[in-house]
Parts: structure tokens; C-alpha cells; sequence
């Protein structure tokens, strides 16, 4: 019964969906072609095109960027952030177009990719990285926040956005070396209260990973806060 | 457009409502059709994988929305009921019905609008559903009882004169009839008594009412914190009610390009989103967009709904939703849906000026702009400034060059400032609107400190005023362009469209530069088709004005020269040198008038003539011996030495004016033994040729046995102008024998209830085998004499 009910429902949806399409069509926020009813945000054929990242890679990476500093427990990332690709536009898109539906979306598919991951590290809260409220007035929403909803409504673990303030208005480091970006977030951040974090696993959660400094330095400040265990997940890792 | 299927239908619809008022088919016709189509296009949607299936769904789907937009035309049209065309002017008529809506207060007048259950014409009672606005006049303290008693919904009977609206009387006169007619009102209800109004019923319509007391309530807070010429102003800007700006301020406002500001409209909108954006940033983007929607539904139902505020709510709240739902913000499909919700709702709407001003201003944006500011990056500027301002002006230069033609067609001006005044004038209504807004929040709490605010918002709005004062009333500040017509629009168009091409398909600079150069001179010579003088060159032009009271006649000369011939009545209400004669000045491009022909000191006559010579375009005055016992010729007379007019006075003499000669005929004697003020009147004959004109001014019976006497066959005239609007006092039988006018002009309003025309004189001159024109019947009358014979022109 339950089930008949379910497709009907969806059948539905499936015409309204198409009923809001031609009113006001969705595009591919990669390639800019129509999306079909099924699709959402990014259609198959470009997201089939993001590579993957494959866990042997990701193990490296952790070795290579978090190991040391004994700060991140541990740490998963979904895709390879290749430059001029499909994944670039899409997270172009999401930071500078205001275009925060991507933020669910791969937030979505970043939760649904770990979950079981995310179930054996016994999350309490997901934290997004936060930005500096100038720069989220700039950019009008945070957008580390719409993808830590995202992995937030597969997992249903509570998402607490406000955990960590930015202090510091601090440059963009898409152009820094691995230590200068460690000065430049260094003191950056501040736990609001620290009885929220106290004992509890944190699951941090940013866009693209590249240095690994800005996610270090945010476990750094739980950890002190009293964190049980830090854990990081991003969208994307980036070569660097 | 192939990835935005909506806008192809939203068109389709657009032109289904175009056909439907060309061809009206009734909507009962339609229904049928409409069902059909549906019910096809349904039903091939779910036959899938057929071409055919496919094909006919396609085809009936575009079909249904074609029908559709005919079907809501046909339904809006016959939904409406007016009263009969003859019925211009009712007097004691009895209206029973609901109040719609009440304007803000106006200096004098209370309005609103009425929508009748029955009326009462001449004691008859019958059931009607007409739409009407009431204009009731009183004292303030009435109008104030009244004001604040009434409320929408309240059931009245109401007790006064209707009139039709005013037609287009004169050439290049705004047809108000016409306008009332698409708003769906029959007319005007004019009550001169508080008394008339009684309210029967005092049911009251909640919403309407809750608005109104709102609208009242933000109005008085303006008015106890501004002064009149700020609050005049932000009444505007906040509640879309312009009626306390004068006609002057919107004139300037008009030769300056910036007459938008005054509209309320997208640009209005967007300030509110602004405002809400900034202050509300510091929440979650689904919240913030919620409460813009809300606050942008406040602001409609606060400025009491006007369309212009409507449309681009409309398309802001299609924008953000669209926003909302991860779906695409494609200006021009936003355009579409905003279009196709608003022309559902009102089909009508299409017709209008401002629907029209407003969606192709968006659209040239959308349009024009991407090239422009593609032009302006590829300069690489060093300025950040510079380069915002360029851009600025770049999106305001594309949404004028957009509207271009029609604000031709309905301002006939071509502002030469309007890029400069819109550079200064839109950020600071932006700034205007922001603090009145904060102001008028705080007063709420801390009117004490409100009221810093207030004065500040006064400083700035001084400015604003000051600076719009200075661009608009320069006479060089507009390039006045008449007769602009649909066919000069339709070149223009062309021509942007063929420029747009160029610049994009040719590559080197010389060859955009010729392309350009061959469209622009082909759009000019091809427009220059249709244009023609109204006033001929070469002739001697007469034309009778329609005054609402009293007489004008404007007379070109063979030469260009202009001659007035009394200026029309002003009241209070309507000056009918400021509202009539000097537009129509304009529109015949006359900017100055060579000789003012003031027939006596009354009001009907040289009433209009004070706004005239305030504006320095008067010459020669030519009036009546000044009467010292009179204070307003004495007053009359320092006001025209003001202004350096050189002055001259009605007594024997010849005008010569290339080859017309002016008689005139008053005799120094003769003001002796006339002696009433009427029969003072300045008489003179105009001779062109073998054609003549007589003008007897306000003369009455006494003085036309003088003059017959003293001229005798010389009176003899092609045309008279009818004294004193065909009253029985004056156009004796004597009189007309001896002048034998061919052609009577008689000036009369067609909405005056004091002043009629005599059935006496009017079957005189019908036994006399005059033609008679009439104002009231025809509107302006122009008669045009080559020196042989003379002929009526038409105007309209």
C-alpha cells in the first residue's frame, strides 16, 4: 500500500517538475545544457566526467597533510578538483554565482558517498568552516554551510553552524604557499561556547581541501576547546 | 529562446490578446475552443514516443494560449459596463453603490473610487454596475470630517454632475477619456457639498479599510516630519501618490529625463529588495528571501496597489523564487512570466503607457546593455570609478534608448541632460528612499530623533529639486520632437536592431563606423515621410482653442509670426494658460508669441495669460485702455511692465504683419457712452487677402449697434468669432447681418454647466447660412486661409 501511495506521489512530482521546467527550465551548472526531469543541478554526463577520489589517494593525502600534526582523526573527500573541469565551474558557481542549491547538492551526495564512514566515526555534529561575516555579507551565504546541510539530511546528524566564529578577515589563499596559509589562518578562529563541543566527534566540512591549513587550524581550536575527536570532510581534493 | 519555451508562449498569448481587441469575438465563443485545445495537448502529452502524437500536442498547446489571451481580452472587455458615449455630462445624478478605494488627501479635494449598484438619471432610478471616481469639493473642515469617516466598503448615495473625462480637445492633448475607459470608469462624479455624500451603509471591507487606515497613518507621520515640498515628494516615492507635486515640478522633472522617479515602479522595488538584502543579511538566505517577499507584498499593498508597482513586484518575486528554486534567472523568461502574470490578470494592460515604458525598459536592458558593458571592459580603465560610472550610464543609456520612442510618443521631448540628471538623480532617490524609510521606522519610537533624520532628508531632497529645477528648465535642456508616431517607432526599432547587428557582425572600425552612418540616415530619411506641419507655412493659420471657460484663439501668420487671442479662464483647479495653451505651444513649436490680443480685463480672458507672460514668451500685449478704478488692471498692467513687455492699447490703428492687416476698430469715443466693461472689449478685423476674420471680443448688444453704426459694411467677415460664447446678450440680428459671417466660431466647453450656447443665436446663424464649429462639438477648430478662400484642416 504504502509503496503504490510512494509512486504515485512521485509520478506527481515528476509531472510538476516538468510543468516548472517549462515555465522556468534548470540547467547544468557545468556544461549549461537542460537538465532532464531526473537530473538535479548537475546533469549525468558531467557529473560521470569528475573524477573520483579513490581511497588509496586520500589515504596519502592524509599521511602527507594531517598525520603529523595529530590534530584530524581522520578525513574523506569525494571527488579531484582538476582545474578548468567540470568540478571547477560547479564550485565557481557555488562561491561566486550565489547559486547555494550546489551546496546541498554535492553536500547530498558527499553524505550519501561516507555514510557508512560517517556512522563508524560516531558523529555528534557536523561543523562547516565558517567564513568572516564580511565576507558572507559579501557573498551572501556561507556556502561550507549548505553542503554540511546536505551531508546533514542524509546522515541526520545535527548540523551546528555557529560553532566557530572567524576572527579575522583573512586573505584569499587561492595564490599562497603551504606556509604562508598556515600564518594567514593562524589565530583565525575562536569556539563561540565550549560546552557545545565539549567530549563530543566533529565532523569539519569545507569545499576544497588543498593545504589542509584552514581545516588544521579549525581542529586545532575544537581540540583545545575539548573535542573528543576532530574528523574532515570535503567536497573536493586539490593538487597541491 | 530554444532553451526557454515559455517566453514563445508568453508571446503567443501577448499577440491572442492584440487580435482579440482588433476583432473582438465573445467570450462565450471561446470557451468551447479553449477546453479543446487543453484537453488535445493533455492528451498528447501522455501518447509518448509518437511524432505525430507530439506534433498535434505542440501545435494545440500553442493554440490554447492564443485563445487564452483572447479569451481573457474578450472577458475583461465585456465584463466592463459604461455609461452611454452620449451621456458626457449628467447633471443631478444619484449614484448608490460601494466605496472602492479612497485616495490620500488631497489640497481641496477628497477622491475615491465608486462602484455603483443603481444610479439615478433624471428621476428614474435603474440598476447599473458602473465604475466611477467622485471628486468631492468643500471646505477643509468638511473634507476633513468626511476624510476621516469614510472607508472602503462603505454603501453611499451620492448626489452630483458626472462628466465623461477629458478627450484629446486639442492637438497633442493626453486623451482622458480614453484612459478612464481602459481602467474599466465610466467617468467623473463631481459633488460641490460634503452634504451629497451620505453614507447608507456602513458595512466596510476589512483588508481594504486596514490598508487605507495604513496609507493614512504613514502619510500623516510624512507630513508631521517634513516639510510640504519633501513630503510631497516622499509621498510619492512611498505611496505611489503624485497629486502633491505640482504640474510644474513634474514638468521639470519631464525636460530632465528623470520623470521614472516620479513613477513608482522597478526602480522603487529594487531599492525595497536593496534595503531588505542589507538590513536582513545577517540571515539564512531562505528567511531572507521569505521576508523581501513579504516586505515587497507590504510595499504593494502600502503604495495601494497601482500597476506600475504590481508589474515589478511581480518580476522581483518571479526573480527570487526562481532564485529560491535552483532554477535558472534568465531575464528574459523572468520578463515572459512576469508579463504573462500580469496581462492575465489585466489584458488591458498591455494597451497602456505604463506597461509598456516599464517592460521594455527591463528588456532594452537585458538587451543593450551586455554590448555596452562588453564595450566599456574592453577599454581596460585605470579608474574603478570611472569605470562604475560609465557603467552606470550605460544601463541607464540602454533602457532610454529602449523607450525611447514611446516616451516620444507620449512626452513628445527628447531630454539632452537626462544621462547626466539620472547619474545624480537615481542614486540619490535611492538614498531618499532609504532614510525616509528609516526615519519614518524610528518616529515610531523616537520621533525626537526622527526627526534629525527628517531635516536631513529635507537637505537632501532640496538638492534633488534644486538640481532637476536647474537641468529642466533650461530651455536647451529638451529637443522637442513632435508627432512621433507608431510607423517613426517601428524605423527606429529597426534601425537599433540593424546597429546591434553591425556592431557585433562587422570587424574593422571603418566599416561598423560606415555601416552605422548608412542606418542611421536611411532611419531619419524614412521617418521624415510622415511628418507634417500642422500649422501650414504660407497660410494664415486661426485655430480656436478648447478652453474648459472663456476664449483662446492662436493665429500663425504667413510668415511664422503667432498671435494669441485671449488666454482662456484659470481657477484654482485648472489654469488654462499653465494645463492647455502652453503644451499646445509646444506641441506646434511655437516658442514665442509675437502679439497678445487681450480682448478685456475678465477672468475669461486674461485668466490664462498670467502664467504666459510669468514664462517671457509674450512679445506685445495689446489690451484695453487701463482702468484706473480697477485693482486688477492696475495689477495686470505692473505684472506685464515686470516682464518688459511692450504694451499697446485697443484704439484705431492697422497692424501690418507681413501681408495680413489687423484693424483695429475701437473707437477712443467710444468708451464714453459704452458702459459696461464687456462692450470695452478690444474689437478687430485680421485680412488676408480676400479672406477676413472679426474678432469682437466680449461684446454685447450696446456696442454692436455702435460699431454697425460707425463701420458698417466694412464688418463684413468670411468668419466670426461668436462673442461671449453664443450668449443671448451679444450676436444681435443687426449685428450679424451686417458682418454675413460664411463661418461662426463659437467657443464653448463641452463640460460647463454655466456657460451654454443660446438656442436663440444659434437658429439665428443657422437662417443666416453661417457654418457654425463649435469647441464643444469638435474640439479645437483650425481654419486655415491661403489669402483666396478658407478651409477647415483636420487636427485629428
Amino acid at each position: 500500500m504504502t509503496i503504490q501511495k510512494w509512486t504515485i506521489i512521485k509520478m506527481f512530482n515528476n509531472y510538476l517538475t516538468e510543468l516548472f521546467d517549462f515555465i522556468l527550465p534548470r540547467f547544468c551548472t557545468s556544461c549549461r545544457n537542460k537538465l532532464a526531469t531526473a537530473e538535479n543541478t548537475v546533469c549525468n554526463s558531467c557529473l560521470s566526467k569528475i573524477k573520483l577520489a579513490d581511497p588509496e589517494f586520500i589515504k596519502s593525502e592524509y599521511q602527507r597533510k594531517y598525520e603529523s600534526k595529530r590534530i584530524i582523526s581522520s578525513f574523506v573527500s569525494q571527488y579531484i578538483f582538476e582545474k578548468d573541469k567540470e568540478l571547477q565551474h560547479i564550485i565557481h558557481a557555488l562561491k561566486y554565482d550565489k547559486k547555494f542549491h550546489i551546496g546541498i547538492f554535492l553536500g547530498k551526495s558527499l553524505g550519501k558517498h561516507f555514510k557508512s564512514q560517517f556512522q563508524s566515526w560516531n558523529i555528534n555534529m557536523v561543523i562547516p568552516i565558517p567564513l568572516h561575516h564580511l565576507k558572507k555579507a559579501e557573498r551572501g551565504f556561507n556556502q561550507s554551510y549548505y553542503i554540511a546541510k546536505g551531508i546533514s539530511s542524509q546522515t541526520s546528524i545535527a548540523v551546528k553552524a555557529n560553532a566557530i566564529k572567524r576572527m579575522r578577515f583573512t586573505q584569499s589563499q587561492t595564490t599562497m604557499t603551504l606556509k604562508e596559509r598556515e600564518e594567514n589562518v593562524e589565530g583565525a578562529f575562536k569556539v563561540r561556547k565550549t560546552e557545545n563541543v565539549k567530549g563530543k566527534n566533529v565532523l569539519l566540512v569545507d569545499d576544497v581541501m588543498t593545504t589542509g591549513a584552514t581545516i588544521n587550524e579549525c581542529g586545532r581550536v575544537l581540540l583545545e576547546a575539548g573535542a573528543n575527536q576532530v574528523y574532515a570532510a570535503t567536497v573536493a581534493l586539490a593538487d597541491f | 529562446m530554444k532553451n526557454y519555451p515559455f517566453i514563445r508562449y508568453s508571446l503567443i498569448f501577448i499577440s491572442g490578446i492584440v487580435i482579440n481587441n482588433f476583432f473582438t469575438i465573445g467570450y462565450e465563443l471561446l470557451v468551447l475552443p479553449l477546453i479543446i485545445f487543453l484537453l488535445i495537448s493533455i492528451l498528447g502529452y501522455f501518447i509518448k514516443h509518437k511524432r505525430m502524437a507530439e506534433l498535434v500536442s505542440t501545435i494545440s498547446f500553442y493554440l490554447f494560449f492564443f485563445t487564452l489571451g483572447n479569451y481573457l481580452h474578450a472577458i475583461e472587455v465585456e465584463s466592463k459596463f459604461f455609461l452611454p458615449d452620449e451621456m458626457k455630462t449628467i447633471e443631478k445624478l444619484v449614484v448608490i453603490g460601494s466605496v472602492q478605494s479612497i485616495d490620500l488627501r488631497k489640497e481641496k479635494e477628497i477622491s475615491f473610487n465608486l462602484k455603483s449598484d443603481s444610479i439615478r438619471i433624471d428621476n428614474v432610478y435603474q440598476t447599473r454596475e458602473i465604475f466611477l471616481i467622485c471628486r468631492v469639493r468643500d471646505n477643509d473642515e468638511s473634507l476633513n470630517k468626511l476624510y476621516n469617516k469614510l472607508v472602503p466598503g462603505n454603501i453611499v448615495r451620492i448626489e452630483g454632475t458626472f462628466q465623461k473625462g477629458r478627450e484629446d480637445r486639442n492637438p497633442g492633448e493626453f486623451n482622458y477619456d480614453n484612459y478612464l475607459h481602459s481602467q474599466g470608469i465610466s467617468g467623473l462624479l463631481y459633488v460641490n457639498d460634503d452634504y451629497d455624500v451620505k453614507i447608507i451603509n456602513w458595512n466596510s471591507s476589512a483588508f481594504q479599510t486596514a490598508i487605507f487606515n495604513a496609507r493614512k497613518f504613514v502619510d500623516s507621520q510624512i507630513k508631521s516630519l517634513h516639510n510640504a515640498q519633501t513630503a510631497g515628494l516622499l509621498r510619492g516615492l512611498l505611496l505611489a501618490d503624485r497629486s502633491n507635486i505640482d504640474y510644474e515640478t513634474k514638468t521639470e522633472f519631464v525636460n530632465s529625463g528623470v520623470m521614472h522617479i516620479l513613477a513608482v515602479s522597478g526602480l522603487h522595488v529594487g531599492y525595497i529588495v536593496l534595503i531588505f538584502v542589507v538590513v536582513l543579511g545577517r540571515f539564512n538566505i531562505f528567511i531572507r528571501s521569505i521576508l523581501t517577499i513579504v516586505g515587497l507584498i507590504a510595499f504593494l499593498l502600502l503604495t495601494g496597489m497601482p500597476p506600475s508597482v504590481f508589474r515589478a513586484v511581480v518580476m522581483a518575486v518571479v526573480i527570487i523564487m526562481a532564485y529560491m528554486a535552483n532554477r535558472s534567472t534568465n531575464i528574459f523568461n523572468s520578463l515572459a512570466i512576469a508579463a504573462f502574470i500580469v496581462l492575465s490578470l489585466n489584458p488591458e494592460e498591455l494597451f497602456g503607457a505604463g506597461f509598456q515604458l516599464s517592460f521594455l525598459a527591463v528588456l532594452s536592458i537585458a538587451v543593450i546593455y551586455p554590448i555596452m558593458q562588453k564595450y566599456i571592459y574592453s577599454l581596460k580603465l585605470k579608474s574603478k570609478v570611472v569605470n562604475y560610472i560609465l557603467l552606470f550610464m550605460g544601463v541607464s543609456l540602454s533602457a532610454q534608448l529602449g523607450t525611447l520612442p514611446l516616451t516620444l510618443i507620449y512626452f513628445g521631448k527628447l531630454s539632452s541632460v537626462s544621462l547626466l540628471t539620472n547619474l545624480i538623480v537615481i542614486p540619490l532617490a535611492g538614498v531618499i528612499v532609504g532614510i525616509a524609510i528609516f526615519t519614518l521606522t524610528l518616529s515610531l519610537f523616537i520621533s525626537s530623533i526622527a526627526i534629525f533624520y527628517s531635516s536631513a532628508n529635507e537637505i537632501i531632497i532640496y538638492t534633488l529639486y534644486k538640481i532637476i529645477s536647474f537641468a529642466g528648465s533650461n530651455q536647451y535642456s529638451f529637443i522637442p520632437i513632435k508627432n512621433f508616431t507608431l510607423y517613426d517607432s517601428a524605423i527606429f526599432y529597426a534601425a537599433i536592431v540593424l546597429i546591434i547587428l553591425g556592431l557585433t557582425q562587422f570587424k574593422s572600425v571603418a566599416g561598423k563606423i560606415i555601416f552605422m552612418i548608412l542606418v542611421i540616415t536611411n532611419a531619419v530619411l524614412l521617418s521624415s515621410f510622415d511628418n507634417r506641419n500642422l500649422l501650414e507655412d504660407n497660410n494664415l493659420n486661426v485655430m480656436m482653442i478648447d478652453v474648459s471657460q472663456g476664449d483662446a484663439t492662436l493665429i500663425k501668420f504667413p510668415n511664422g509670426q503667432s498671435a494669441l487671442i485671449d488666454g482662456g479662464y484659470a481657477s484654482f483647479y485648472f489654469d488654462n494658460g499653465k494645463r492647455i495653451i502652453r503644451p499646445l505651444l509646444n506641441h506646434l513649436d511655437i516658442y514665442k508669441i509675437d502679439y497678445a490680443f487681450v480682448s478685456s480685463i475678465t477672468q475669461e480672458s486674461y485668466g490664462g495669460f498670467i502664467p504666459l507672460i510669468r514664462s517671457g514668451i509674450i512679445r506685445n500685449i495689446i489690451k484695453p485702455m487701463p482702468d484706473s478704478s480697477s485693482m486688477v488692471d492696475i495689477k495686470f498692467e505692473e505684472l506685464i511692465h515686470e516682464n518688459n513687455i511692450s504694451i499697446k492699447y485697443f484704439r484705431k490703428d492697422v497692424l501690418e504683419i507681413h501681408e495680413v492687416k489687423i484693424y483695429l476698430l475701437n473707437d477712443e469715443n467710444s468708451t464714453s457712452f459704452i458702459r459696461t466693461k464687456n462692450n470695452q472689449t478690444g474689437v478687430f478685423k485680421l485680412v488676408y487677402g480676400n479672406t477676413s476674420f472679426l474678432f469682437p471680443g466680449n461684446i454685447e448688444n450696446e456696442a454692436e449697434y455702435f460699431y454697425c453704426d460707425e463701420y458698417k459694411n466694412f464688418l463684413k467677415s468670411d468668419v466670426l468669432k461668436i462673442a461671449n460664447n453664443g450668449s443671448i446678450n451679444s450676436t444681435s440680428l443687426e449685428f450679424l447681418q451686417t458682418v454675413q459671417p460664411k463661418m461662426s466660431l463659437i467657443s464653448v466647453a463641452n463640460q460647463n454647466k454655466f456657460v451654454k450656447t443660446s438656442p436663440f443665436i444659434l437658429e439665428r446663424l443657422k437662417k443666416m447660412n453661417s457654418q457654425i464649429y463649435r469647441t464643444d462639438q469638435e474640439g479645437a477648430v483650425l481654419l486655415q486661409s491661403d489669402g483666396v478662400k478658407i478651409r477647415k484642416a483636420r487636427w485629428k
